[in-house]
């Protein structure tokens, strides 16, 4: 099946430069970068007041009251059958977060996970997972916070790990990691919901999307398919309107959950963990639509010591695409509403908002209305832009995509094993045909009808493939323009 | 923030969070109106032509910032206020500062407003104070079914105190006033309060519209008031006004 | 087993009984006929003849005194006695009812001596003499006989054996033996028997008989060494080739000795331990490349004790008979007579009980599988050694191949039968290869495994079963499906499931539809379909894999004969919408049925079903 991929010099949807930091599958979201620093030593006059060095003793304490243990979750049926619980506590064991039910009402657990971290972590050792059953229990020990998720949904560990690690930058994102830190180091037994008031909400909804998302899974964006000549028309009416503004970093331009564009400031790329944050920040926060918006927002793969200040608005009130411009000039956000009304009004002459509504009022192609009747469905990820295209969802998996979501992990475990990668997955089932394939290029998971032989399929991908390639500046952001 | 507050909070938006999710999902038409042919509102266009600027009348812009606690009903307030809609089920927190314009007549006059909705959560607060300092008018809201929220109110003016302009217009708003089988704040705890700041008060309903359309008039009076001169009296006179025209909502036991 | 005093050789119950040898009576057997002549004073006080059995019609009749009778014989029709009184003269005389008459005589040559005379067929007597053998033919009618053919050579003694119609002339005092045969009309001159150079034999140490269709020579060679007397066995293969020296037995004894031949069996007596044993030529012994050397099958056991009923004054009484008597004269093939005691008996072999001698089972199916009415006994040993707490399951193995190898050549036969006459032809020439015992897969399902299976010996069952399959199959005999069925029946009720896998997979068990069947009913689906699929019943894999709502598999198996209603049908039930639109899209993207779609309006509900789960969706175009 090669022979298509490979007489193609470069795979479906690459581009010679990216927008998007490259991610490696397995998300390594311990290296923080620090480019607020680089971008802010650019100004020759910053006299910004550190908003992180507050100090927590400034505010009164005053939801420290601890709430009698009534009604026990362990005796709730309803607690119990959730698939996966998501647990958030501080190292000393505070409860911050529960994805089910009020963190105040099972501090006895907290206290037990606490005790099981620590007493591993006593040893310099961490624990990483236990296993009941078909139930694992996972940890993530990120200093100051330990997360845990007990999950039956069947990902593994560590396709539960990168989830925890969301939830921490999500938290991160609010707070930064030098606040969060500075926090803890001078009170310890702090707790942390009176400054995540409202995040929980965040968070709910992280995880539902990347519950009911391939993007996490994959660690890549989906691009809005729009002509190239539209998208071009937009990156650059945002190029021109912004181009005088200094300390832009990012305008990001999305819609329901799919990227239109990103212009970034020159050596500075973002990585899709912190557009994944960015995605659910938009998705979680209807009021968004109500108002222009004025937000401080750590990107934390981008810079988890420092906030960006993000201008959020959506384009009008007749085109539903919310552009994000982030800056690092906390006094900017006149400036960047003056540029939002010239990029719309840019956008408007040149009938941009037009194009974007037709692509979001077009339901995306099946495979079968493609002409791949025997492909269910697939998804396809451009390693070199960390972008990624998936069809339309069509029969059988219309009103199941949960399935659909829950092969495509398993497949991506099996390529990304850390112990034994595959390069090649073709599995054979009585419901249906996976097949998963990791290039250099490019991944791509496959779901065709279970009658689909071998030869068949390879027949098919090969056809696929030509038909991505004719597509590609439709379904991918293939430039990486700038200010 | 106490923990009454903050499960206030979650209730209120973990009731609508389910159908957002699911409608974002599912739903690929993202505005009802965004249609081929849409010829946006007038206003909006000239916005657009004005350079987003509200100069062509030539007046000042009137900076007025809600503040209060995380959940008491600030963006809805505004929301009534600005499109006379409650957004029942589609209400989510502020994400750190809303922006909107509005302009209005009083006494002839166009009066433009800026209004500020700030988000009510802690860590946001370092970046509203920086808003303080520019603001002519601060509405201040508090949940009558809330304790917390009105017990923080005084934090709230110390902290206006601290930040704000001396001479910022302040009125104090006790919100959620339909909702009588909840009541924790009489309507007199509330008016003694004010009296004490000696800040303008009233009762409001964002649901059922009772008194917003008073609370932001009576704001843009007095903001456009002062400015045509008659600065000494100000004070008085929006107290004056709102108990004058505030409708008191018809109840028995909130003690009025 | 308990060990009871048992014997494997009885005596008939009920002996021809004759007048004992006295001074009056002189007491004569024609082995032609099994006769016992009782002649009383030279037949002038009359002549007894009873034989072969007790039952048989006695015959009475007196003789002219003509001096002391030699040799007394009746022709083969039962119609001229002979009887020889001198040394160069027979007299024959012809029966009128139960007298004689019409007496007349034949000498032999001039200067030869009278040996003796045999009734070689009907109506031709052979008179052997010191100097050969003078064939005649008998006329009754006219009283005369008349020369056929002479053979010339020095005769001293002669042995006679009526069934195969062979006279042994000895001479040199038995060093030389020259068999001769009789054909109606004729007689010549056979190969001369080999024996040891120079060395004596006695007539009485001779022996003729047939064993396993083959005449046969018997010597019995006294040794010099103690207890080692042995019976060379020469076998008379045809007239042309030379008797040769096939077999030995060891008898281990020495003395003196008779011999019996039983069913094929070769029975040694033992005069002084009173005991005899049992040899069978075709059982394995050492060979040095020409001869086989024996063993007797069993220890050797005295023949079982019998009584003779005597009139007493009040009662009969009984008498206890001794055996293995000096009056013991021993005839063959069976008969042994006591002339004393005036009986005559035959010799019957007790064949479960020589069995039980027999302690290697293998062994003992070789000699049993070789008697006449072996089947029953070989049955129930096997059933008996089964049942033992430790089957010699090793030697049940060979035991089976031993059975199977007969069986498998009865196969043949009866298939070369078949095959080769078309329908109304003559049978072929060739004869039918029809085993003394033949034991077949009915035989040993009815009599050996329903019993181990109704008596739920299932872990026996299990090993007997495979070992019998086993051995079919090396044998290339389709295993019934009654035992492939008790097979697998074995083994599930022993939960044996992996065995039963194995043994499908490595047609232990050989595959037919009707085992499938089986499987399907037990609940192995995937075993069932897999016997389905290497027997190609592609219809029947089809309606299993429907009723396991297996219906893309089936779908893919399915000719253009089937109809598209059943898939569909069966997917719809299955409430599994992934499966229905699999369906309804193999079935469009199939040539076979892409038509139907378009003519057949009854698949119509099947496309309203599929909208109503797919809205919108492009398989519901059309």
């Amino acid at each position: 099946m090669s022979a298509e991929a490979e007489t193609n010099d470069v795979e479906p949807g690459a581009a010679p430069e990216s927008m998007l930091i490259i991610s490696e599958s397995s998300e390594n979201l311990q290296n923080m970068s620090s480019s607020l620093d680089e971008i802010k030593k650019m100004q020759p006059d910053n006299q910004d007041e550190n908003i992180n060095n507050v100090d927590p003793d400034d505010y009164d304490d005053i939801s420290c009251n601890t709430i009698a243990t009534g009604d026990d979750y362990i005796k709730d049926n309803d607690w119990l059958g959730k698939s996966k619980h998501i647990f958030v506590l501080s190292s000393a064991g505070k409860p911050i977060y529960s994805r089910y039910g009020n963190e105040d009402k099972f501090a006895s657990y907290f206290g037990v996970m606490q005790a099981l971290v620590s007493f591993v972590q006593a040893d310099n050792d961490s624990l990483k997972s236990i296993h009941v059953g078909n139930t694992k229990f996972v940890f993530l020990f990120k200093e100051p916070l330990i997360l845990v998720s007990i999950s039956k949904t069947g990902e593994s560990v560590s396709q539960l790990t990168a989830q925890l690690n969301y939830v921490f930058n999500e938290i991160v994102s609010m707070l930064t990691l030098s606040r969060l830190s500075q926090i803890y180091q001078q009170r310890r037994n702090y707790d942390l919901r009176r400054l995540l008031a409202g995040v929980e909400r965040l968070i709910d909804s992280l995880l539902d999307f990347s519950d009911s998302e391939p993007s996490f899974t994959l660690g890549a964006v989906k691009c809005l398919p729009l002509a190239a000549s539209i998208r071009d028309t937009i990156s650059s009416a945002i190029v021109q309107s912004c181009s005088k503004i200094k300390d832009l970093v990012f305008a990001i331009l999305l819609a329901n959950n799919n990227l239109i564009t990103l212009v970034r400031m020159k050596k500075y790329y973002i990585h899709p963990a912190d557009l994944h944050l960015i995605f659910n920040l938009v998705r979680a926060s209807e009021s968004l639509k109500s108002a222009e918006s004025w937000t401080p927002l750590c990107l934390p793969r981008f810079d988890s010591g420092g906030f960006l200040y993000g201008h959020v608005s959506y384009l009008s009130e007749d085109c539903q695409a919310c552009l994000l411009l982030l800056t690092v000039d906390r006094e900017a956000f006149f400036t960047l509403s003056e540029a939002k009304q010239k990029i719309v009004e840019k956008l408007r002459r040149a009938n941009c908002l037009e194009g974007i509504n037709e692509s979001l009022n077009v339901r995306e192609e099946t495979c079968a209305e493609t002409g791949f009747p025997e492909l269910r469905h697939y998804l396809y990820k451009c390693k070199s832009t960390a972008q990624f295209y998936q069809p339309g969802v069509g029969a059988p998996y219309m009103s199941d995509y949960g399935r659909l979501l829950t092969l495509y992990r398993r497949a991506h475990q099996r390529l990304h094993s850390t112990s034994r990668p595959l390069k090649l997955l073709y599995e054979k089932s009585s419901d249906e045909v996976l097949l998963a394939w990791d290039t250099k290029g490019f991944e791509l998971y496959v779901v065709l009808e279970p009658s689909t032989d071998k030869s068949a399929t390879i027949a098919l991908i090969g056809k696929l493939l030509t038909w991505i390639k004719k597509q590609e500046d439709r379904l991918f952001h293939l430039n990486a323009p700038t200010f | 923030m106490a923990a009454d507050d903050g499960i206030e909070d979650e209730v209120f938006e973990d009731q609508h969070l389910n159908v957002l999710t699911s409608e974002n999902h599912k739903n690929s038409t993202p505005s009802p109106t965004g249609y081929r042919g849409y010829k946006p509102p007038q206003e909006v266009l000239n916005l657009a032509e004005s350079d987003g600027t509200l100069s062509e009348t030539g007046q000042e812009v009137h900076k007025t910032i809600l503040l209060g606690d995380s959940g008491v009903g600030k963006t809805s307030l505004l929301v009534k206020f600005d499109t006379g809609k409650f957004q029942q089920g589609n209400f989510a927190a502020t994400v750190g500062i809303g922006f909107t314009n509005k302009v209005v007549t009083v006494d002839d006059c166009k009066v433009k407003l800026q209004i500020w909705d700030t988000a009510g959560q802690e860590r946001f607060r370092s970046i509203t104070h920086a808003y303080y300092r520019d603001a002519h008018a601060l509405l201040l809201l508090y949940d009558v079914t809330n304790k917390t929220s009105f017990d923080n109110i005084r934090a709230w003016l110390t902290e206006i105190r601290e930040y704000a302009k001396d001479d910022v217009v302040i009125m104090l708003i006790g919100n959620k006033c339909d909702c009588n089988s909840e009541r924790l704040i009489r309507r007199e705890d509330g008016d003694r309060l004010a009296r004490e700041y000696n800040v303008a008060f009233m009762e409001t309903s964002a649901k059922m519209g009772l008194n917003v359309d008073l609370a932001f008039m009576s704001i843009a009076r007095e903001l456009n008031y002062r400015q045509n001169g008659n600065y000494d009296n100000n004070r008085f006179r929006v107290q004056d006004y709102v108990r004058e025209q505030t409708y008191a909502p018809s109840c028995t036991n909130c003690n009025v | 087993m308990t060990e009871k005093f048992t014997y494997y050789l009885e005596l008939s119950k009920n002996p021809v009984r004759f007048e004992p040898v006295n001074q009056l009576t002189n007491v004569f057997f024609d082995d032609s006929n099994k006769q016992v002549f009782a002649v009383r004073s030279g037949g002038v006080m009359g002549v007894v003849v009873k034989g072969p059995s007790e039952e048989s019609k006695s015959l009475n009749f007196r003789m002219d005194d003509g001096g002391p009778v030699i040799s007394i014989k009746i022709s083969l029709d039962q119609k001229v006695l002979a009887v020889q009184r001198s040394t160069n003269s027979v007299e024959f005389m012809n029966f009128k009812g139960s007298n004689l008459d019409n007496k007349y005589s034949q000498s032999c040559k001039k200067n030869a001596t009278l040996l003796g005379f045999v009734w070689s067929y009907i109506n031709e007597v052979a008179l052997v003499t010191d100097h050969g053998v003078e064939l005649y033919s008998v006329i009754p009618e006219k009283g005369t006989l008349k020369h056929l053919k002479s053979i010339s050579v020095t005769v001293q003694w002669f042995v006679w054996c009526p069934t195969n119609k062979i006279a042994l002339l000895a001479s040199s005092h038995g060093s030389q033996l020259l068999p001769v045969i009789f054909k109606p009309g004729s007689v010549s001159k056979m190969p001369k028997v080999e024996g040891d150079p120079g060395r004596m034999i006695l007539e009485r140490d001779i022996t003729l008989g047939t064993l396993y269709g083959t005449a046969a020579v018997l010597i019995l060679r006294h040794q010099n060494a103690p207890q080692a007397s042995e019976v060379h066995i020469h076998l008379l293969n045809g007239s042309s080739s030379a008797p040769i020296k096939r077999h030995v037995l060891r008898l281990g004894l020495s003395g003196r000795f008779a011999i019996n031949i039983v069913d094929d069996l070769i029975l040694v007596h033992h005069q002084a331990s009173r005991s005899s044993q049992v040899f069978d030529i075709n059982l394995q012994g050492e060979n040095d490349g020409t001869v086989t050397y024996h063993k007797a099958v069993a220890p050797a056991k005295s023949i079982q004790p019998t009584c003779l009923e005597i009139p007493g004054l009040l009662e009969p009484q009984k008498h206890a008979c001794e055996l293995y008597s000096a009056d013991w004269v021993v005839f063959q093939p069976n008969i042994v007579i006591d002339a004393k005691l005036g009986c005559l008996w035959c010799i019957h072999l007790i064949l479960p009980e020589l069995c039980r001698q027999i302690p290697d089972l293998s062994v003992c199916t070789q000699l049993v599988l070789n008697r006449m009415n072996g089947k029953e006994v070989l049955l129930k040993l096997l059933l008996d050694r089964i049942e033992l707490p430790e089957p010699p399951l090793q030697q049940l193995q060979s035991s089976f191949d031993c059975i199977n190898i007969l069986y498998r050549k009865w196969i043949e036969s009866e298939l070369q039968i078949q095959t080769a006459s078309p329908a109304g032809a003559q049978l072929p020439s060739k004869i039918v290869f029809q085993p003394r015992v033949l034991i077949t897969q009915a035989d040993m399902y009815s009599r050996v495994f329903q019993k181990l299976d109704l008596a739920n010996k299932l872990q026996k069952l299990e090993w007997v079963l495979i070992s019998y399959i086993t051995s079919l199959t090396q044998n290339d005999i389709p295993t019934e499906l009654s035992l492939n069925e008790m097979l697998v029946n074995t083994l599930v009720k022993q939960e044996k499931n992996s065995a039963l896998v194995q043994f499908l997979q490595y047609g232990v068990v050989s595959d037919s539809k009707p085992l499938a069947c089986r499987l399907l009913s037990l609940g192995f689906i995937e075993l069932a379909l897999d016997m389905f699929a290497r027997l190609g019943a592609t219809e029947e894999i089809i309606e299993i894999l429907l009723d396991q709502e297996q219906v893309l598999p089936a779908l893919q198996l399915a000719g253009d004969k089937e109809t598209p209603r059943k898939f569909l049908q069966v997917a719809q039930n299955t409430g599994n919408a992934t499966l229905f639109h699999s369906t309804v899209l193999a079935l469009r993207s199939n040539p076979h049925f892409k038509e139907s779609f378009l003519k057949d309006e009854r698949l119509r509900v099947y496309l309203n079903h599929y909208a109503s789960l797919f809205p919108n969706s492009v398989n519901t175009s059309k």
